[in-house]
């Protein structure tokens, strides 16, 4: 006896695997949106930054996707880790605000160019807009939108201080866990606080897969 | 050849034109969706600086979904980091800090309205209502705050350059087991227990959250 089950779309038949014989599925949720979407690449960047002089109210590290991207930008993790090793001095609360922004245009810097976590992916699409300072050369930002802080790291001026904010977002068949970034969209590291002297830096990485 | 058909409307099963696989949905046993799509996923940003003036115990953070809310709220992560950066240690002595589930709404109106941020700028906007004060604390609208459970404690050493650290990751909301759940009327709070020995003693971090109807 051989059914063969037809779409009700379109002319396609289900298949069956040669191997294991399972019916082949796709999961879909109610909204019609994929549950495991196989993305186009992961990929990673290092945030490695000094800050070598005083200042505050600055760009410090940028990730942006271009204004006609063919991907969608979901960020899975950032790790993030601030240290100290400057003349220790009572401060005001300061720290490095995790910002989502919109059509911002971001200049000077350092281009960083996205490792990809499998060397068959494709290349990423923000390859050229991910930017980080040196330290003392601020980010240049101009236009579009900036987000409150969804997130902050903490920074102190004090002899063996160590901050750290992980946000750890990526779960498995989730397509709605990660932070999505669309066409024009960023994700920045921004000084937000006054009283940033220098000696203080800000290590970590930011994963990310696109589709 | 077959066509699968629904029994109670006129919806069709269909296969992936490049994949040749049966679209499925999930569900459970008691017939709910297993990974229903959420209004929204948003996330807060944890920016106390406390106040050698504020009155002890006191609500310093907090997260409300309003009474006439029409959205339950899953808390997937929290992640709070103390700081202490002030040049003379207080020997022996912590702040302490507790993540508190609430059956109360906070006001407001009191401290410094916290904005909650779309994870994806399609969503709608969040039913969350957030305010942060170190200095005053935060209250509750009438009839107040009846504290349900505490989730943990940050435990803040106050020495110089040290830091404390609390992280709270839920499992996946999809399972509907070992995740923080907020009906409208409750709130997720961080109250200092302790006396605030030196101003500028500070939390720092986020909360993530997924919001469903």
């Amino acid at each position: 006896m051989t059914y063969h089950l037809k779409s009700g779309a379109t002319a396609d038949l289900l298949t069956v695997d040669p191997t294991s014989k399972a019916m082949r599925v796709e999961h879909y949720d109610s909204a019609a949106l994929p549950l495991n979407p196989i993305p186009v690449g992961v990929y990673m960047l290092p945030v490695n930054v000094r800050i070598g002089g005083a200042a505050n109210g600055f760009g410090l590290w940028a990730l942006q996707v271009p204004a006609s991207a063919a991907r969608d930008v979901y960020i899975r993790r950032i790790f993030l880790r601030s240290a100290f090793d400057g003349t220790a001095a009572s401060s005001a609360p300061h720290g490095v605000g995790v910002h989502r922004v919109n059509g911002v245009t971001i200049t000077s810097g350092t281009v960083l160019t996205p490792i990809k976590l499998d060397s068959t992916y494709a290349a990423s699409v923000i390859v050229t807009t991910a930017q980080q300072s040196d330290g003392t050369t601020k980010l240049s930002l101009s236009g579009g939108t900036t987000l409150a802080a969804l997130a902050y790291l903490q920074m102190d001026s004090q002899t063996g201080f160590n901050g750290a904010l992980d946000l750890n977002w990526f779960e498995a068949d989730n397509p709605y866990s990660m932070l999505k970034l669309v066409d024009d969209e960023g994700l920045l590291l921004y000084v937000d606080f006054a009283s940033i002297v220098a000696g203080v830096s800000v290590s970590g990485f930011v994963v990310w897969e696109e589709r | 050849m077959a066509v699968l058909d629904s029994p109670t409307t006129t919806d069709q099963a269909t296969v992936g034109v490049t994949s040749k696989a049966l679209y499925t949905t999930p569900y459970g046993t008691p017939g709910d969706e297993l990974a229903p799509a959420p209004v929204g996923v948003y996330s807060a940003a944890v920016m106390i600086t406390l106040n050698s003036g504020l009155t002890t115990p006191a609500y310093v953070w907090g997260m409300s979904l309003p009474v006439a809310a029409t959205r339950t709220a899953f808390i997937r992560a929290v992640y709070l980091r103390g700081c202490f950066p002030v040049s003379a240690s207080a020997a022996a002595s912590q702040g302490a800090y507790q993540l508190l589930k609430v059956r109360g709404v906070i006001d407001t109106a009191t401290g410094t309205a916290v904005v909650a941020i779309k994870l994806d700028s399609a969503y709608a906007a969040a039913g969350m209502e957030l305010t942060t004060d170190g200095t005053g604390g935060i209250t509750f609208l009438a009839p107040g705050g009846v504290e349900v459970v505490s989730l943990g404690e940050l435990r803040q050493p106050r020495r110089v350059g040290s830091s404390g650290e609390l992280v709270l990751y839920g499992s996946s909301p999809r399972s509907r087991t070992n995740v923080l759940e907020l009906l409208p009327g409750e709130s997720l709070v961080i109250k200092a227990l302790n006396a605030i020995t030196a101003t500028n003693e500070n939390i720092g971090g986020a909360v993530n959250w997924e919001e469903r109807t």
